[in-house]
C-alpha cells in the first residue's frame, strides 16, 4: 500500500506530514529525472522527498550545527539544504553547424533585470529573444515591496527630495556613496548608478508602470499598493514591463533554462544554449550580443563560501526562492570574466535557521516565523551579551526606519559564531501589537490588501510559527535550562543573561548601552520558553561579474569580453568590496530591486548603442 | 464524492479586523503596524484539509495494468507523476518536480502528496488548481495525461497482439 493511500486512510493532514518530513527528509526520486542538471534539486538534497516519503537524507543533530561544533569559529551550513552547491565555471560551447533560433540580442532571465533589458533593447530597435528558466516572468523582483532610490526621479523631484541634499546632483551622491564604501569600488560605476537610477524609474513610468512615491521619499512603489505596501507588490511593475516588451516584439521563451554561452573563435560571445521546455538543447544565435540578467547566487553554497564568506556564515537563510543558483555567474567565469564586489552582500534581519533542522535554505520571506523573529525580543550572542535592536517604526525619520532592516542584519550576522539567539516566554503573542514593527517585519494577517498574492498557507502568520515549532526551529521547552542546552549555549550563559534581563524588566529600565524602551521590557519567566537561532536573511549577492560603465563584462585580462553584457545581480561591484548591506540604501545607491531594474535598463541601452548603433556607423 | 472534505471558513474571522487598512497616506508618515485585533485573526490552515478518495471510482479508457511515469512542464523544471494501474484503477506512487523552492510553484503540494491524492480522487487529470501553483498544476495534469496515454497505448498494443511491456 502506498504512503498516499495509507495517509488517506488514516486521514493524515498536510501539517502532520510536513512536520514529520522536517525530521525524515530527503530522497532520490525527485532529482532522478534529469541527473546532473545543476539547477535542479540535487539527489539527496533536503526537501526533495517524494510522495511516498521513502528516502531519507541525514540531518545533523541540532547542536552539531551550532556554535558547539568542532570549529565554532565558522558557521558551516548543510549543503544539502541548498538548491545548488557548485562553484565550477561553466565552459562555453563552440559555434554549432546550424543555429535553432536567430536574434540580435539574447537576454537571459525575465526577472526585474531581464524584463527591463529586453524591453529597452526592443524599444531601441533590436530583435530580442528573452529566455527564462521558470514558467512565468517576474522572478524574485515581483515579490518585493519597494523600489528604493535616493533621488533623481521625477516623483522625488516633485517633492524636492534628494540625497544627500536637494537639488539632486549625481556626482555629489556618488561622492557620498564612495565614502560609505570606504573607496573600495569603481567610482565610474557608482556614478553611473547615481546618474541613471532616476532615469530608469522615469523610463519605466513611460513604459506603463504606475509609480507612487513612498511615505518616506526614499522609494517608489506600484501605485495600487497603498498601506500594506511591503508585501509582494512589485508584480504590478514587472507585469507592466513584460507587457511593454510583448508590445515591442520581444520573443519570450519560458521554461527554457540557459545551459551555456556560445563563444566563437575570436572570443566573441555569439549565443546561448538553452534547454527548451526542460527537454532538448537549442542553440540561440545572438548576432549582436548576450545580456546576462539572471540574478546572483544567494542559493549556491559553494559560490557563497568562495566569494562572499561573510554571508555564507552570517546568514541563516535566503528569501529568494526563485533561481539564484548562480549558473549565469558561472557561465561568465567560463569565458574568463573577472569578479568584482568580493565579500559584499545584502540581507535583512531575522533569518531563521531552518537548514540546521532539516529545512530548506531558501524560504518564503513572509512565512510568519520570519516576521516573528524580527520583533524586538531579548536577543543575545553565544557569550550571553545583549545585541541592540533597530526599530523599523516610521517615526520622525522614516529613512532610518528603512535602514534599520539592513543594519539589524549586520548586527545579527557579526557576533561571535556569526549567529544570534532570540528568547521569549509563553506570553509572546501579547507583546506583538505593542512592538508595532512595520515594513516586512509586519506579521501577515488575513485582512491585508492583495492578500491573494501570498500563498494560502501563509495568509495567517500563526501557521508558519506552528510549522517552526513543529520542526523544532523555534524551540519550545518547559525550562530555561533545557532551552539553553538545546540552543547550544554553555551551561549558565543563557540563564544568567535572562536573569539580568528580567531584573531590568522589573526595574522598568534597560541597563544596556542601547536600551529597549520600557514598553518593550517583557520579563521571560513563564513556561513554555521559546528560543530560536537567527542570522541574516540573504537577498542579494553583490559579488558578481566585473563590468565597466558600459555594462560590458570585463575579462581577467582587463578587456571587455566582446558581445557580453551583465546587469545586477549577475554583475557585481554595485557597492564595492566588503560591504555587509551595501548601504547607503539596502543594497547600493539603489535598493536591490531598483538596482536590478536599472541594470537591465542600462544593459539594454548600452548593448544597442555599442553593438547596433555604433557598429553600424 | 467530495474532493475536499474540509473547506476553509475564514470568512467569520475576516469580518473582525478590517479597520485600519484604508486611507491614502502618501507623504503622511502614518503608521502601518498591525493591531492586536488583526494579529489575533485566524484562518483555517489549508494544509490541514483532507482529500477524500472514492475507492470505487475507476479511470476512463482502456488501460493496461502496469506502472507508468508521465512527464509535464512545471514552474522551474519537469514534473513527473508515476501511476500504478490495476484493473483501470489508478494509484499515484510518486510525484516529483525539479528545481523548485519552498512555498513556490506547488512545492509542498508535490511533496506532501496533495497532488497525488487529488489524482487518485479524480482517477485522472481533472484536478483543481492548487492555489498559487497554476503552472505546476498544469504540469501535473500534463504528466498524468502522458502516463495514461502510455497505459492506453499499451492496452491497444496488447489488444492487437503486439505485446509490449508497460514500463
Amino acid at each position: 500500500m502506498s504512503e498516499n493511500k495509507d495517509r488517506a486512510a488514516r486521514g493524515l493532514s498536510r501539517r502532520d506530514f510536513l512536520t514529520r518530513a522536517a525530521v525524515v527528509v530527503g530522497g532520490t526520486a525527485a532529482a532522478a529525472a534529469v541527473p546532473g542538471a545543476a539547477w535542479a534539486v540535487q539527489e539527496g538534497a533536503i526537501g526533495d522527498w517524494a510522495a511516498d516519503g521513502s528516502a531519507e537524507a541525514a540531518v545533523p543533530a541540532s547542536a552539531d550545527a551550532n556554535a558547539s561544533s568542532a570549529d565554532g569559529t565558522y558557521r558551516e551550513h548543510n549543503g544539502a539544504a541548498f538548491p545548488a552547491d557548485d562553484a565550477s565555471p561553466i565552459p562555453p560551447r563552440a559555434v554549432p553547424a546550424s543555429w535553432d533560433y536567430e536574434c540580435e540580442i539574447c537576454v537571459v532571465g525575465a526577472g526585474g533585470g531581464g524584463l527591463n533589458a529586453a524591453a529597452r533593447a526592443a524599444e531601441l530597435g533590436a530583435d530580442v529573444i528573452c529566455v527564462e528558466a521558470m514558467g512565468l516572468h517576474g522572478g524574485n523582483a515581483q515579490e518585493a515591496g519597494m523600489c528604493a532610490i535616493l533621488g533623481g526621479s521625477k516623483l522625488q523631484e516633485s517633492k524636492r527630495f534628494a540625497f544627500p541634499s536637494y537639488p539632486f546632483d549625481a556626482k555629489k551622491l556618488a561622492d557620498w556613496a564612495i565614502d560609505e564604501y570606504h573607496y573600495a569600488c569603481d567610482p565610474r560605476l557608482i556614478n553611473l548608478i547615481a546618474e541613471e537610477g532616476g532615469h530608469c524609474i522615469d523610463w519605466m513610468a513611460d513604459c506603463g508602470v504606475q509609480w507612487r512615491l513612498g511615505e518616506v521619499p526614499v522609494y517608489v512603489a506600484p501605485k495600487n499598493s497603498t498601506l500594506d505596501h511591503h508585501v509582494l507588490k512589485m508584480k504590478d511593475a514587472t507585469d507592466a514591463m513584460f507587457s511593454f516588451g510583448q508590445r515591442h516584439g520581444v520573443d519570450y521563451r519560458f521554461q527554457s533554462p540557459a545551459q551555456a554561452l556560445v563563444q566563437d573563435g575570436d572570443g566573441r560571445v555569439v549565443g546561448v544554449v538553452v534547454r527548451e521546455g526542460y527537454g532538448d538543447e537549442r542553440y540561440i544565435h545572438a548576432s549582436r550580443g548576450v545580456i546576462l540578467t539572471a540574478g546572483g547566487f544567494c542559493n549556491n553554497k559553494a559560490l557563497l563560501q568562495r566569494y562572499i564568506p561573510t554571508a555564507a556564515m552570517g546568514c541563516a537563510s535566503s528569501y529568494l526562492t526563485a533561481g539564484e543558483t548562480g549558473e549565469c555567474f558561472r557561465m561568465g567565469l567560463g569565458v574568463n570574466a573577472d569578479v568584482s564586489g568580493f565579500n559584499s552582500s545584502a540581507s535583512f534581519d531575522g533569518g531563521v535557521d531552518w537548514e540546521a533542522e532539516g529545512g530548506q535554505w531558501a524560504r518564503f520571506l513572509y512565512d510568519g516565523m520570519t516576521q516573528l523573529s524580527r520583533q524586538p525580543w531579548f536577543t543575545v550572542d553565544r557569550c550571553g551579551n545583549r545585541l541592540r535592536y533597530m526599530d523599523s517604526r516610521v517615526g520622525e525619520d522614516g529613512a532610518n526606519a528603512i535602514y534599520a532592516l539592513g543594519d539589524l542584519a549586520t548586527i545579527q550576522m557579526t557576533p561571535p559564531g556569526h549567529r544570534s539567539y532570540i528568547v521569549f516566554d509563553a506570553h509572546y503573542e501579547d507583546h506583538l501589537a505593542g512592538f508595532a514593527q512595520e515594513h516586512c517585519r509586519k506579521l501577515i494577517t488575513p485582512d491585508l490588501e492583495q492578500i491573494d498574492k501570498v500563498p494560502e498557507h501563509y495568509r495567517d502568520w500563526h501557521h508558519g510559527v506552528e510549522d517552526a515549532i513543529g520542526a523544532d526551529v523555534l524551540k519550545r521547552r518547559d525550562t530555561l535550562e533545557e532551552l539553553e542546552r538545546d540552543l547550544g549555549f554553555e551551561e549558565g550563559v543563557l540563564v544568567e543573561a535572562v536573569e539580568k534581563w528580567n531584573a531590568c524588566c522589573e526595574k522598568g529600565e534597560d541597563d544596556f548601552m542601547y536600551p529597549m524602551p520600557p514598553a518593550w521590557l517583557h520579563a521571560i519567566k513563564d513556561p513554555p520558553f521559546y528560543g530560536c537561532r537567527i542570522g541574516g536573511n540573504l537577498y542579494g549577492t553583490k559579488a558578481g561579474l566585473l563590468i565597466n560603465d558600459r555594462m560590458q563584462v570585463v575579462s581577467t585580462k582587463g578587456t571587455p569580453i566582446p558581445g557580453l553584457y551583465a546587469g545586477w545581480h549577475t554583475a557585481g561591484g554595485a557597492c564595492g568590496e566588503n560591504s555587509y548591506i551595501g548601504d547607503p540604501i539596502l543594497g547600493s545607491l539603489l535598493g536591490d530591486v531598483s538596482l536590478a531594474f536599472c541594470g537591465g535598463y542600462l544593459c539594454g541601452t548600452f548593448a544597442v548603442r555599442n553593438e547596433l548603433q555604433e557598429a553600424d556607423e | 464524492m467530495k474532493k475536499q472534505a474540509a473547506v476553509a471558513c475564514g470568512a467569520a474571522a475576516l469580518t473582525l479586523g478590517l479597520t485600519g487598512c484604508s486611507a491614502g497616506f502618501e507623504g503622511t508618515g502614518s503608521k502601518d503596524a498591525a493591531s492586536a485585533e488583526q494579529l489575533a485573526m485566524r484562518l483555517d490552515d489549508p494544509w490541514d484539509q483532507e482529500i477524500t478518495v472514492d475507492a470505487q471510482k475507476k479511470a476512463e479508457g482502456e488501460l493496461r495494468d502496469g506502472v507508468y511515469t508521465g512527464t509535464g512542464k512545471g514552474m522551474e523544471g519537469s514534473v513527473t507523476v508515476t501511476l500504478l494501474v490495476q484493473d483501470n484503477r489508478i494509484s499515484c506512487l510518486e510525484t516529483t518536480q525539479e528545481g523548485e523552492s519552498q512555498s513556490r510553484g506547488g512545492y509542498e503540494a508535490v511533496r506532501d502528496g496533495t497532488f497525488a491524492a487529488m489524482i487518485e480522487a479524480a482517477q485522472g487529470s481533472d484536478i483543481d488548481a492548487v492555489s498559487g501553483a497554476t503552472i505546476t498544476t498544469a504540469g501535473v495534469k500534463q504528466a498524468v495525461d502522458d502516463a495514461l496515454a502510455q497505459a492506453e497505448a499499451a492496452a491497444a498494443a496488447s489488444a492487437t497482439g503486439e505485446g509490449g511491456e508497460a514500463r
